[in-house]
């Protein structure tokens, strides 16, 4: 009978509404009639009310109707109980229907003030009703709303693009009318007839006018309401059998009303300049996005033109136009944004200087290296904010760099661990897709998917540094499809952690054994091993290098004391070298001050880099371990990874 | 013409290369066999061992220069984890039994035989004496160190070739009397306001450590691995475990040596390797704590359950970890060297001996499970030779 999924539910809701005498309509399919409830009754001379359960219960509300109801949410006698979209299924029981009934009727009488209660669709409640869309911005239109029974001639122009408007005045070539405004209406007129009534004697001499003077007319009834303005607009004509009237839906079309949708930023963004270079794949869809989140002014920089094979993964659609005509094409509808267009490639630091004079926001998306070095460059001297934006690896690795204020700039992060360097394909044969005539460089593999994440992540990180909240980092790696080498091999946004210091069971051992025998005194020496593929330090041997002056408070590594062992080491295996130092300390205590002055002192030698402290403090019967790398002017700490027995080096 | 049958192959038995397939039970495992044997080492007591015997032989002399313990017959020995070999690191308690073979639980009261093994040793070692429930501690803390004399004659006992003064570590002996019960022996029960019961079964416990500690040699000389039996090592593996992962919660080590005690006696502990006997004594722990409450671990010096019993909430919080570490095992069992040393190193966990894991790693591999390429740079840093100075404040 109903389309469920649930019949055994199902019967058990006729169930319960057959128990509250509700009996089933034998002319109607999945009607039930019964009483109303208790709240309905002041409102209404009807005694029982009507439920329709649709196929597709219960992931479809059912309706109710109740005759004789006039108010906001019951249209044509249909109580519209829940707002579309509602998720809570309380339909599925009856008694969660008189609950909501109830709530209904209190709301009702309140006059639906609260946002639960919100309903801009008078459209709904007119009969006949066309569901034609016509775009209306009613407060542009009437401008000041407090007026009671103001006026203006309005006409309907089908012109402007795919869906017609009301526009202000009368045009010889399209269809006239009136709006009319009245500063209070109890509930929206259901017919012609009420529509007529609800109008002062002046709007309604403008409306028969109107009608004797072109037998057609468009008109627009407006009224505030606790949630805004509403508008109704109805398309009369007179023809020879009678006339003829609709209601039409009505879309706002002001800009206020379309950026509402642009999320919490566009107000702050549309004083804003941003320019993009590279409108390709990436940057394409980058700069739509800007438009579309407010974005004041867009400055949109590329010299190339658009090929059928382009548009896979770009924005647009278009060929044969350069790429900042069809970027500027799809911008066009955001009319909020003013765009500036340059058909050309910038490589000289002039032309860039040029180009980004005056911007808040600079982006690369040229998926350059030397462009967006070039562009760093000049941001960097012109003290202007900049991003740079691509994919890596046939598009598994994004990644998102910004040079703003108290940014690392883009030309030193090489080699810092803040900023892991993303691996070389080394003819890796998924990255590319071979090359195509009439195209310089090999084909990126990256699928349309990773163009709009990258330009996403782009998106987001430049609207936190243009609205000032810089909670992003300055550079952002998503990894989208793992990478053989660590640390790319995890799917999701990278968490950059210090390099790990690795430690032999012998190092250790000899270490904590140094540090149990001079307790209470402190001891210390130095660290030797390699550096691992990772870049980490992998601690093979620990020296002890006992202090000319033992001391509960301080240890001291005598002059001179470094190299012999470090020749000494490298006669027993070439590989070793100097990695950092160690001590320990008579309680348990982590590095002092003291310790990491001098650990920072150290990395500033040369022969010495990224030294490594480790600090032994006693704990119970043993001795813990700290272990802090010197990066990048501080003393961070890490944690130590055992490691196995250094492997004898292969003789050939 | 049609093959020969005895020429025919059977599929079933050959592979293309014409090798014979393995019976399945028989699963190539990762054995870390060096990798075992060191941390069988970091378990070992090794020198301390010494230390221990000759605390032993020191407190023997003191208790055999007793003309009260020698007239009811005095007999001490040692007793505990110390004479089955299963002591593990760090090895603090070392037990002895004072037997009086002259004495009943008849004869004699278990404050008396108390009192007398008090009198002798607190009168020999002083303040270092420290009463028990129903044993006599001597203290060997704070650097105390047998004479040297017993020292070396434990070295002799043990076959050790060096006789060096050995390290000193907080320890102490124990030293519990007993008397005959029939044809095994008794000691006071546990709980000294029972001694002044009435009947003489109600003061006393019956008991017989060293019929364990045959069992265990025996047992021993049983399963072998690499010539050496393999229930000795067996059992240190699983109380270091525990040892590291439960510490003092009951129950203690002897409970879990005698579930392994078991295994090995039924067949059901088994393997061909320190890796796969491990992990089968892992599974079978795991397997056997949930069951106990309903079938209770058997002493097999006494042939009766073991006493007291376990705590259901103890058992079950050992029945979890033991779970996971028995899952642990397996998986190492199948896995490449660096992986399974890394899980293998995770399951044992760490005691002081070692300064940290027992459980060594392979050449280049780290602790993650990873290995370090077989090439590694040279590493060109020399440091520098200023002076420098580190410190607590």
């Amino acid at each position: 009978m109903v389309e469920t999924l649930d019949p055994d539910r199902l019967a058990s809701f006729v169930a319960e509404m057959e128990g509250a005498g509700f009996v089933a309509a034998e002319s109607t399919p999945a009607t039930w009639q019964g009483p109303i409830p208790a709240s309905l009754q002041p409102h209404t001379a009807a005694t029982t009310m009507r439920v329709v359960i649709h196929d597709g219960w219960p992931y479809v509300q059912p309706s109710i109707y109740v005759e004789g109801i006039r108010w906001w949410h019951a249209a044509r006698e249909a109580v519209c109980l829940w707002q579309e979209g509602d998720n809570s299924k309380e339909w599925v029981t009856f008694d969660g229907i008189l609950r909501r009934l109830d709530t209904w009727v209190s709301k009702a009488e309140a006059g639906f003030v609260d946002r639960d209660g919100a309903a801009l669709d008078p459209h709904l409640y007119y009969a006949p009703y066309d569901a034609m869309l016509i775009g209306v911005d009613v407060e542009g239109l009437i401008g000041k709303l407090d007026q009671d029974g103001q006026h203006g001639k309005i006409h309907l122009d089908d012109t402007v693009g795919d869906l017609p408007v009301i526009a202000a005045g009368h045009h010889v070539e399209h269809m006239p009318g009136h709006w009319f405004f009245r500063s209070r209406l109890n509930a929206p007129p259901t017919s012609l007839e009420e529509f007529l009534a609800a109008l002062t004697d002046k709007q309604r001499r403008l409306f028969t006018a109107q009608m004797l003077r072109s037998r057609a007319g468009v008109f627009v009834l407006a009224w505030p309401t606790p949630h805004g303005v509403v508008s109704l607009i109805v398309g009369v004509s007179d023809q020879d059998g009678g006339r003829i009237d609709a209601a039409a839906r009505p879309t706002p079309i002001s800009q206020a009303d379309r950026l509402r949708r642009a999320g919490p930023d566009g107000a702050a963004l549309r004083r804003l300049r941003v320019v993009v270079i590279g409108v390709g794949a990436v940057g394409s869809h980058l700069a739509i996005t800007l438009a579309r989140s407010g974005i004041g002014h867009l400055t949109i920089v590329d010299g190339d033109v658009m090929t059928p094979t382009i548009t896979i993964r770009h924005a647009s659609p278009a060929t044969g136009v350069s790429k900042v005509d069809a970027v500027e094409a799809l911008v066009r509808p955001f009319d909020w944004t003013q765009v500036t267009k340059h058909n050309e490639t910038p490589r000289t630091p002039s032309a860039i200087r040029r180009i980004i004079a005056d911007a808040d926001l600079c982006i690369d998306a040229t998926g350059s290296s030397l462009i967006a070095e070039l562009v760093s460059r000049v941001a960097a001297t012109s003290r202007i904010p900049m991003m740079s934006v691509a994919l890596y690896r046939g598009g598994r690795v994004i990644r998102v760099r910004r040079q703003a204020e108290n940014d690392t700039p883009l030309v030193e992060r090489l080699g810092r661990w803040h900023y892991p360097e993303i691996p070389a394909a080394e003819d890796d044969p998924f990255d590319f897709v071979g090359v195509e005539t009439g195209c310089v460089a090999p084909i990126h593999n990256a699928p349309p998917s990773a163009v709009l994440s990258a330009a996403a992540l782009a998106a987001r990180v430049a609207i936190d540094q243009l609205t000032g909240r810089r909670e992003e980092p300055d550079e952002v790696l998503e990894v989208l499809s793992p990478l053989d080498t660590p640390p790319f091999e995890r799917r999701g946004r990278l968490i950059v952690s210090p390099p790990r210091v690795m430690l032999t069971d012998a190092a250790r051992t000899t270490l904590i054994a140094a540090a149990r025998s001079s307790k209470p005194e402190e001891t210390g020496g130095i660290l030797i091993g390699v550096i691992d593929e990772r870049a980490q330090p992998c601690v093979i041997e620990t020296v002890e290098i006992p202090s000319e002056h033992p001391s509960p408070l301080a240890y001291r590594v005598p002059e001179g004391a470094t190299a012999p062992i470090i020749d000494a080491a490298r006669t027993r295996d070439r590989r070793l070298g100097y990695l950092g130092e160690w001590h320990s300390h008579p309680s348990n205590q982590p590095a002092s001050a003291t310790d990491v002055a001098t650990m920072l002192k150290l990395a500033a030698m040369p022969d010495v880099r990224h030294p490594v402290l480790v600090v032994a403090r006693p704990t119970g019967d043993g001795f813990e371990l700290d272990a802090l790398v010197t990066i990048d002017g501080a003393l961070v700490a890490t944690s130590l990874v055992g490691l196995g027995p250094l492997a004898e080096e292969d003789a050939t | 013409m049609a093959e020969p049958v005895s020429q025919r192959k059977d599929p079933a038995k050959e592979t293309s290369h014409g090798l014979p397939l393995l019976p399945k039970h028989r699963r190539m495992t990762t054995p870390l066999h060096d990798e075992f044997k060191t941390a069988q080492q970091h378990i070992n007591l090794n020198s301390r061992e010494r230390v221990a015997i000759a605390a032993h032989l020191e407190v023997r002399a003191v208790l055999s220069a007793s003309a009260a313990l020698v007239g009811r017959g005095l007999d001490d020995v040692l007793i505990g984890s110390y004479p089955r070999h299963v002591t593990i690191w760090p090895g603090r308690d070392v037990d002895v039994f004072g037997k009086l073979t002259a004495e009943t639980i008849d004869s004699i009261s278990p404050a008396a035989a108390y009192q007398l093994f008090l009198d002798v040793l607190t009168a020999a070692f002083g303040g270092r004496v420290e009463p028990q429930p129903r044993s006599v501690k001597v203290k060997y803390v704070g650097g105390f160190l047998p004479d040297l004399g017993f020292i070396r004659k434990a070295a002799e006992l043990l076959g050790e070739e060096k006789s060096g003064q050995g390290e000193a570590f907080d320890f102490s002996v124990d030293v519990v009397p007993a008397v005959r019960s029939g044809d095994v022996w008794a000691i006071p029960q546990s709980d000294p306001e029972r001694w002044r019961r009435m009947a003489a079964a109600e003061r006393w416990v019956r008991t017989d450590p060293e019929q364990l500690t045959s069992l265990t040699q025996q047992m021993n000389g049983g399963l072998k691995i690499d010539g050496q039996g393999a229930y000795v090592p067996t059992v240190k593996a699983v109380r270091q475990i525990r040892s590291w992962y439960l510490g003092k919660v009951k129950p203690g080590g002897l409970f879990f040596e005698l579930i392994v005690y078991e295994g090995f006696d039924t067949g059901q502990i088994t393997g061909s390797s320190w890796a796969e006997v491990t992990a089968s004594a892992l599974a079978y722990v795991a397997a056997r704590l949930p069951t106990i409450t309903v079938r209770p671990v058997c002493d097999p010096a006494m042939g009766q359950a073991y006493a007291p019993a376990p705590e259901p909430a103890a058992l079950a919080q050992a029945a979890l970890s033991f779970g996971g570490f028995a899952a642990d095992a397996q998986r190492a069992l199948t896995l490449d060297a660096c992986p399974a040393a890394a899980l293998w190193r995770r399951v044992f966990g760490e005691n002081t001996h070692a300064n940290g894991p027992v459980f060594p790693l392979p050449k280049n591999c780290r602790e993650d499970g990873t290995i370090m390429p077989a090439t590694v740079a040279a590493n060109p840093l020399r440091g520098t030779n200023e002076a420098r100075g580190f410190g607590e404040r």
